[in-house]
């Protein structure tokens, strides 16, 4: 009836893991609580649970991909502990075998529950409004794509508490994944986790690509684009291309688990080389989809906060073009050391040098922006400014591992743990926090405080180089990654400084929720009243009201040249009022997309637990949502033109209330108040 | 070439810095002192390669603060412009990468030929031939042409080089010496090849540096360089003390267990016991028929 699961999979018995359940459960209740004290859970659901509206969304990803960063940084935490004490005849604090599951955790959520979300989020929010367009070009798929992503995340919780998480690491190599050495749930949690939100991610890919090669307002040409839309589109192109590779991966993965074949384990001819090869034909590019956004992100920042255009728009483009085609041609620079001849281990070696052109090319840009610019210091100029010093860092140590003839020894040490947390932090996490900082004005209509913003910025910059430098000694030291305790002294010092490092990251994140809080608290004062929070903003996002109103543009912008909202600027035309308002089309609300992701959530739990009735119902219900759904002729409605006159005259007219129409956390007119349905 | 030379004592010197910190000297980090021509060949590329990227990386860091310092918005007076052309320095911006890649890529053409694990070890002697298998959670190692075996300790001969053929009895595991040099996979089904060489006698860390399950921390050896008369030495013992390593002990030994003893055993049957265990995983070769299907297909 239950397949695997019974009581004995919760592990009443070790007190750590329970302690973590406990606290992740009490913040749900709390949660659950105070949006039941407030009577919010009409508005959850109509506003925001339901919504198609790409900004809210948007901010949905980033609330997950906020969440998930807590969790994924508390397995770092652990991590750092553990290893600072593990010395010796002490195998640290963790219950054996748990670090295993730790690590393996860390890595999956932080790259697709923390990561993904972030990027996606950060496109959704700002993609739609720097082409000049309404929302994205399939709103419906949108939401399940979040839906997808969101449950799946939810999988991966509930693997700390019912059963375990796969122990094989983050890439899952068989055979150590296969059912033999890992009879467990772990690696399915693993699996499953993963699939849903692949799936999620690639209809992302195809939407927004559709979103900007279809939607652009008119006169935007290809090369007239905002660079953060570029990188975008690229990063589409990646998912698209790259993620299948992964689902078909992990289903081969699943069939050796499930049904007893031997794609990838030691029996009846299966070969193992093939996962790593087919895992990193997904995961090179998984890299560069990560990056890309937040070099666009960067782009932005440091064109916008120089108060000058970016320097080599063009060369930009094409070197984020040559970046997404080469970032296929590399995948083998992952394993070196598994007997590929000199000639592949060469070419491959040289190809992944190769692309440190493009991207050293970008830096140089970056530099060039600011060369007779004017720099502000704002927090978003900040982490762009620390990723290029510490990216650098990053990228040189990635070249020394590209030379096979180097990697051979550094290879599987901490090195290489140093090296790709060198490249991601700072490339990605880095861009989006500074995306964050950026556009938050833009989506909520008013500023994150810059006081604790930058405190949280020296706590996460001086907590990184604490954290990864110590790692790179230890490569040279010669000390294995992925190790649960270990009995070489000379380790143990540089293991203590980096868990300092991890503390000060810590206390980053601490700042980062109080700045959240404060700047809350404080929001009348940091009204964004013009919708150019930054005042030298370029792009079309900054020529709308902050909030945006829900139809983001009463009237779509006409483009002529680069940096649109720039030279709309420039010639004075900005303050003009649109001089008629015609009614806008607009997708409707829907539940269907929460609901497929719940039921995708009841079929990944019953499949995990050979819970075969329950996979069932999760499936055929997902099939019905759909043909219900598209039964559906009447998927959107219009907003009339008064009440888009309305919207804009609150707009333009009284200063004080500007900015309350559309977005507004704070103070809701609910999106349903000013308009009616109709036929479309 | 003393040009050379200076680099390279530059490189090391970048790279004091961080040796400061620890309070520890060179001999404490095992590829900066590795003790042996792969390892030395290695630590030299990986320094070549450190201060070719200091090329663009040291002005870049510089130039981003400079910049940032010199065009910050609270200073007073405006900068001048002159009138300087993007697409010159758009040309600069693409060349200094290329040219740098060229060199980096010439350098990594010549060096991963140089040092292919699977190339042999140039040397008057003999190579000596070692068959590792990976077993859950410890190494056995064969000495076929000596008819002994060891767990958990690889004894070699200084300046002679030493030819390994890997395998798994079980999942992915990958031989690291550290102070030797080059790492390979080890993987079930299948024989890869590592060849290394120890110029200097001294005992050694040896380890498993690919995550392998529950015993992973506790899969690491020793190995023991010795003078050719102190390894012949070790041979007799290992011939008078050892016991016998046949299918039945091989089984037990691949019996799952962390931080095994060393142990010896002074014969191996049968000889060939290394490519039995690639077999064993392999039962579905090409034209051979699978045991799953019936013997005949009509």
């Amino acid at each position: 009836m239950f397949g695997k699961l019974s009581l004995s999979a919760i592990p009443f018995h070790v007190p750590i893991i329970m302690g973590s359940v406990g606290v992740v459960l009490l913040s749900a209740a709390l949660i659950l609580a105070l949006i039941t004290y407030y009577g919010k859970w009409h508005y959850l659901w109509h506003e925001w649970l339901t919504s198609v509206d790409h900004k809210r969304i948007g901010v949905m990803y980033i609330i997950l991909a906020l969440v998930m960063l807590l969790r994924g940084f508390s397995d770092a935490i652990l991590m750092r502990s553990q290893q600072a004490v593990a010395l010796g005849a002490d195998h640290g604090f963790l219950p054996p075998g748990h670090y295993d599951q730790i690590f393996s955790a860390h890595g999956t959520i932080m790259i697709f529950f923390m990561a993904m979300p972030f990027l996606v989020g950060l496109m959704n929010v700002v993609v739609p409004l720097q082409i000049g367009a309404r929302d994205v070009a399939f709103p419906f798929m949108n939401a399940v794509s979040l839906w997808l992503t969101v449950f799946s995340a939810g999988l991966v919780m509930v693997s700390l508490g019912v059963g375990n998480f796969s122990h094989a690491g983050w890439t899952g190599y068989p055979p150590l994944s296969g059912l033999h050495y890992s009879p467990g749930t772990g690696v399915d949690y693993w699996i499953w986790g993963i699939q849903l939100s692949g799936l999620g991610s690639l209809m992302t890919g195809i939407n927004f690509l559709v979103t900007i090669l279809r939607l652009r307002a008119p006169g935007m040409t290809l090369m007239r684009m905002p660079i953060f839309t570029w990188t975008a589109l690229c990063t589409n192109v990646l998912m698209i291309l790259a993620f299948p590779v992964l689902t078909v991966t992990l289903a081969l993965l699943a069939l050796d688990r499930y049904l007893g074949m031997h794609f990838f384990t030691n029996a009846l001819g299966g070969n193992m080389m093939m996962y790593l090869n087919l895992f990193w034909i997904w995961g090179h590019p998984e890299v560069y989809i990560l990056v890309l956004p937040a070099f666009g992100v960067f782009s932005e920042v440091v064109a916008t906060l120089c108060g000058k255009r970016l320097f080599g728009y063009t060369s930009m483009i094409w070197a984020t073009i040559a970046i997404t085609v080469l970032s296929f041609t590399v995948w083998l620079h992952h394993f070196f050391t598994m007997g590929s001849s000199a000639d592949v281990n060469a070419f491959f070696g040289i190809m992944t040098m190769i692309i440190a052109v493009p991207t050293g090319v970008k830096v140089f840009n970056w530099l060039f922006t600011m060369y007779q610019g004017r720099v502000r210091f704002d927090t978003p100029m900040l982490w762009t400014l620390a990723f290029m010093v510490t990216f650098v860092l990053g990228g040189m140590t990635g070249v020394m591992l590209a030379i096979p003839g180097a990697d051979y020894v550094l290879h599987n040490t901490e090195f290489l743990v140093a090296h790709f947390h060198n490249m991601l932090i700072p490339g990605a996490l880095f861009g989006y926090f500074a995306g964050y900082a950026f556009w938050f004005p833009k989506v909520f209509g008013f500023a994150l405080n810059e006081k604790w913003g930058k405190r949280a910025f020296w706590m996460w910059v001086s907590g990184f180089y604490l954290a990864f430098m110590p790692l790179y000694v230890l490569g040279f030291l010669g000390m294995p990654r992925r190790l649960e305790y270990y009995t070489n002294p000379a380790w143990h010092p540089w293991l203590e400084i980096a868990a300092v490092g991890a503390a000060f990251i810590l206390i980053g994140i601490v700042f980062q929720i109080i700045q959240l809080g404060v700047s809350i608290r404080a929001r009348e004062t940091t009204r964004d009243l013009s919708g150019d929070y930054w005042q030298d903003g370029r792009t079309l996002e900054w020529s709308t009201s902050s909030p945006p109103p829900l139809y983001n543009f009463a009237q779509i912008p006409v483009v002529g040249s680069r940096d649109a909202f720039m030279r709309i600027k420039e010639n004075g035309s900005a303050a003009q009022r649109p001089v008629e308002f015609h009614a806008i089309h607009m997708p409707s609300n829907t539940p269907a997309g929460f609901v497929i992701g719940v039921l995708a959530f009841i079929a990944g739990f019953g499949l995990i637990w050979h819970i075969w009735w329950l996979a069932a119902i999760g499936t055929l219900g997902i099939l019905a949502t759909i043909i219900a759904r598209a039964s559906h002729d009447n998927t959107g409605y219009f907003i009339p033109a008064e009440a888009v006159q309305a919207t804009e005259a609150r707009r333009t007219r009284a200063p004080g209330e500007a900015g309350r129409a559309g977005l507004n956390v704070f103070k809701l007119p609910g999106h349903a108040a000013h308009v009616q349905q109709g036929q479309s | 070439m003393p040009g050379k030379k200076h680099l390279k004592l530059l490189g090391y010197c970048s790279l004091i810095p961080l040796l400061f910190l620890g309070g520890c000297s060179v001999s404490g980090f095992p590829l900066l002192d590795p003790q042996g021509p792969i390892g030395h060949s290695e630590l030299d590329l990986i320094v070549t390669a450190f201060l070719i990227m200091l090329i663009p990386v040291l002005p870049v860091i510089g130039m981003t603060f400079w910049f940032a310092w010199r065009y910050r918005a609270t200073r007073r007076e405006t900068a001048p412009t002159p009138g300087w052309s993007e697409h010159k320095i758009e040309v600069v911006v693409w060349t200094v990468p290329a040219v740098i890649v060229i060199a980096l890529g010439v350098l990594t053409w010549v060096t991963t030929h140089r040092l292919d694990p699977y190339k042999p070890i140039a040397s008057p002697a003999k190579p000596i031939q070692i068959e590792a298998i990976a077993l859950n959670w410890k190494w056995l190692f064969i000495y076929p042409e000596e008819h002994i075996a060891t767990v958990n300790q690889l004894v070699i001969p200084v300046n002679v080089p030493v030819s390994f053929r890997l395998t798994s009895d079980t999942v992915m595991a990958s031989l690291f010496i550290p102070r030797l040099g080059s790492q390979v996979y080890a993987m079930a089904g299948m024989q890869t090849r590592l060849h290394l060489l120890a110029s200097h006698p001294g005992s050694y860390r040896g380890m498993n540096s690919q995550f392998s399950g529950a015993g992973f921390p506790g899969m690491h050896f020793r190995v023991i360089a010795s003078s050719q008369g102190g390894y012949q030495a070790w041979l007799k013992q290992v011939r008078q003390t050892g016991s016998a390593l046949n299918l039945a002990r091989f089984k037990q030994l691949a019996q799952p267990g962390a931080h095994s003893p060393v142990s010896y055993f002074a014969s191996v049957q049968p000889p060939d016991l290394f490519d039995q265990v690639m077999r064993t995983f392999k039962p579905m070769q090409p034209g051979a028929m699978a045991p799953m299907q019936p013997a005949s297909s009509h």
